[in-house]
């Protein structure tokens, strides 16, 4: 029998839902307003980008008129760090924030399916190791890091790259979670006609894992695209987008050319936002659930 | 345990158990596939915390070098008795930004219930929710900074409106503290929101349907079903905000840069020490903050798994 009202109330069912519906609709409404908070000073970002240097100094809030369209020309030369301009910039984004993740994600994943997959004696000391190193609270290990870095002849170089390799994080939670849900018999009969474990890794197992791949390289990516301090700490001589822009405003001063910086900065975000909008399904469905519990 | 490499289903496959060679390029396989993490693990994982302990032990010497000593922990202690210190101002906003972050993420499950309830617009509110986290920080906090400027649109709001001539936010340490925390909120839902949403979304429907027939709405359904169902998401997210209790910190780098000292968390103070050339201080003050932090993850961790948590 269906039940009328709520238990341990008096309140009717039908009542509820239609103050439920009421608080969706607050709900919907308070929704709208914190989602216009969040366009509204990206949009007066945009129109001020069109803005000439000038009345932008004496007048924040008209409409450019006209619209300098000249201010995104001017970024790429205007904007620069340590004497590198947009385009080395641009350049150094682009190495760093995609060989990272692709190095990263790799040597990860190729832990993660032999710890997923095989019996092997160092696989459940790789997996508790990865398990417990990310819930040891270490702080302040910054300084010693950029003395290894030095000490490596790695630091303020491209071969910073190798302290990418493979760490144990939760890429690693993400990468064997998949390969736990895998089903092996692909790689039994892979076997059976005598492929090797490398070529079952790489032409059966890899591209069953490709959507978490993709994920995990995008969130990789765009963290690294975002990422200010790391190239500020170890790469002070290859400034990336978002390192150089830090300098770019701290040697400008009182001297910056806010109309052109904000061309810059929007141009800055153009992959980002051609990724999120390309991916995002994608990056949407990417969680590691509950993998530290237990 | 097993110290043989052989694939975990190799006893549905007869005619493995004899193949000696697939075992032999098993076990130099498992090996070769694991080189790049125990690598990692030993140079930038145990080489660093070594070599920061190692740095927390020592000072510099004139001559260059490095002696043993305590001075790193001694001075410590002098500075938190001191109120006016860096390192207590910084403790003090750490633990401020810590419980932010714990409201926040209060305030995502409830919001999360929301989306998953598709309030109206859902699809474009998720869209336009996600997108501090999506496009670079410094455009966001850049345009921020300079829209509640002087003469931004926020002063010549105010003024127009009420008249009122706002004081510069970000030229006072105690205003720009503010508005640096109202920012880590007000941009903040991200990646959070759309783990629980996904968590949620995974409830199986027959289990809200049942609560729904027994008169189980709205908030009820959220606190008495929808969270106890997606509880194994938010202890994992909780114990990693445990783990990272002293390394919570704020979006400075573009709003203050290395200045205004007052702002600024323990993880970011030792960032400006360490762009500074300081290293054995700030390497002491993280190694104390570690091993206050240890037992706080491991009674968290002990606490969470004495939950019972529903599978589905």
């Amino acid at each position: 029998m269906r039940i009328k009202s709520i238990p341990g109330t008096s309140i009717p069912i039908q009542r509820q839902k239609k103050r439920i519906s009421i608080v969706m609709l607050c709900a919907s409404i308070l929704f709208g307003l914190y989602a216009l908070s969040l366009i509204i000073p990206l949009v007066w970002g945009i129109m001020m980008s069109f803005q000439d240097k000038i009345t932008y100094l004496t007048d924040k809030t008209s409409f450019p008129n006209p619209m300098k369209f000249y201010n995104y020309v001017q970024a790429f030369t205007e904007l620069q760090a340590e004497g590198n301009d947009m385009f080395a910039m641009i350049f150094n984004s682009m190495w760093y924030s995609i060989l990272s993740p692709v190095i990263s994600v790799f040597t990860t994943l190729m832990a993660s399916y032999v710890c997923a997959k095989y019996k092997f004696v160092l696989n459940k000391i790789v997996y508790w190791v990865a398990i417990i190193t990310m819930m040891i609270p270490i702080s302040g290990s910054l300084p010693a890091s950029i003395r290894l870095s030095q000490a490596l002849g790695v630091y303020d170089s491209p071969l910073t790259l190798v302290t990418a390799i493979g760490g144990l994080g939760s890429n690693f939670v993400i990468g064997f979670a998949f390969f736990k849900g895998v089903d092996w018999a692909y790689a039994e009969s892979a076997f059976m006609d005598g492929a090797s474990h490398v070529r079952v890794f790489f032409q059966i197992m890899l591209p069953q894992a490709i959507s978490p791949i993709i994920a995990l390289m995008l969130m990789g990516f765009i963290s690294h695209w975002n990422d200010s301090t790391g190239p500020l700490i170890y790469l002070p001589s290859y400034p990336t987008l978002a390192s150089g822009f830090y300098t770019y405003q701290i040697e400008a001063g009182r001297d910056l050319n806010y109309p052109v910086y904000f061309a810059g900065l929007f141009i800055a975000s153009i992959p980002i936002i051609v990724l999120y909008i390309s991916f995002q399904d994608t990056l949407m469905n990417l969680n590691m659930g509950g993998g530290l519990k237990g | 345990m097993n110290d043989k490499c052989e694939t975990v289903t190799k006893k549905t496959v007869p005619s493995l158990k004899k193949n000696t060679a697939i075992k032999t390029g098993g076990n130099l396989f498992c090996v070769f596939m694991l080189i790049p993490v125990i690598y990692n693990f030993l140079v930038f994982y145990c080489g660093v915390n070594l070599g920061s302990i190692a740095l927390a032990f020592s000072t510099p010497t004139p001559d260059g070098g490095e002696i043993f000593s305590l001075v790193n922990f001694e001075n410590f202690i002098k500075e938190l008795g001191r109120t006016d210190s860096a390192v207590y101002m910084a403790l003090f906003n750490t633990l401020e930004y810590y419980l932010l972050g714990l409201v926040k993420f209060a305030l995502t499950s409830l919001v999360a219930y929301f989306f998953y309830k598709k309030v109206y617009f859902h699809k474009i509110y998720k869209i336009i929710f996600f997108l501090p986290s999506m496009v670079p920080g410094m455009v966001y906090i850049s345009v921020f900074k300079n829209f509640i400027n002087t003469y931004g649109p926020l002063y010549m709001f105010l003024y127009n409106l009420f008249g009122i001539e706002m004081q510069p936010l970000m030229a006072q340490a105690e205003t720009a503290k503010t508005v640096i925390m109202f920012y880590a909120f007000w941009s903040g839902f991200g990646a959070q929101l759309l783990i629980q949403i996904g968590a949620m979304n995974r409830i199986p429907e027959d289990v809200i349907e049942a609560a729904t027939l027994d008169g189980c709405l709205g908030f009820r359904e959220f606190w008495y079903i929808v969270m106890p169902l997606i509880f194994e998401t938010i202890a994992t997210y909780f114990l990693l905000g445990i783990v990272g209790i002293f390394q919570a910190s704020g979006p400075f780098l573009f709003f203050v840069g290395e200045k205004m000292p007052e702002v600024h968390t323990l993880s970011y103070w030792i960032f400006t020490q360490a762009m500074g050339g300081k290293t054995n201080y700030p390497a002491a003050i993280g190694l104390i903050f570690t091993v206050i932090a240890l037992p706080l993850v491991i009674i968290s961790r002990w606490a969470i798994n004495k939950v019972d948590t529903v599978t589905y």
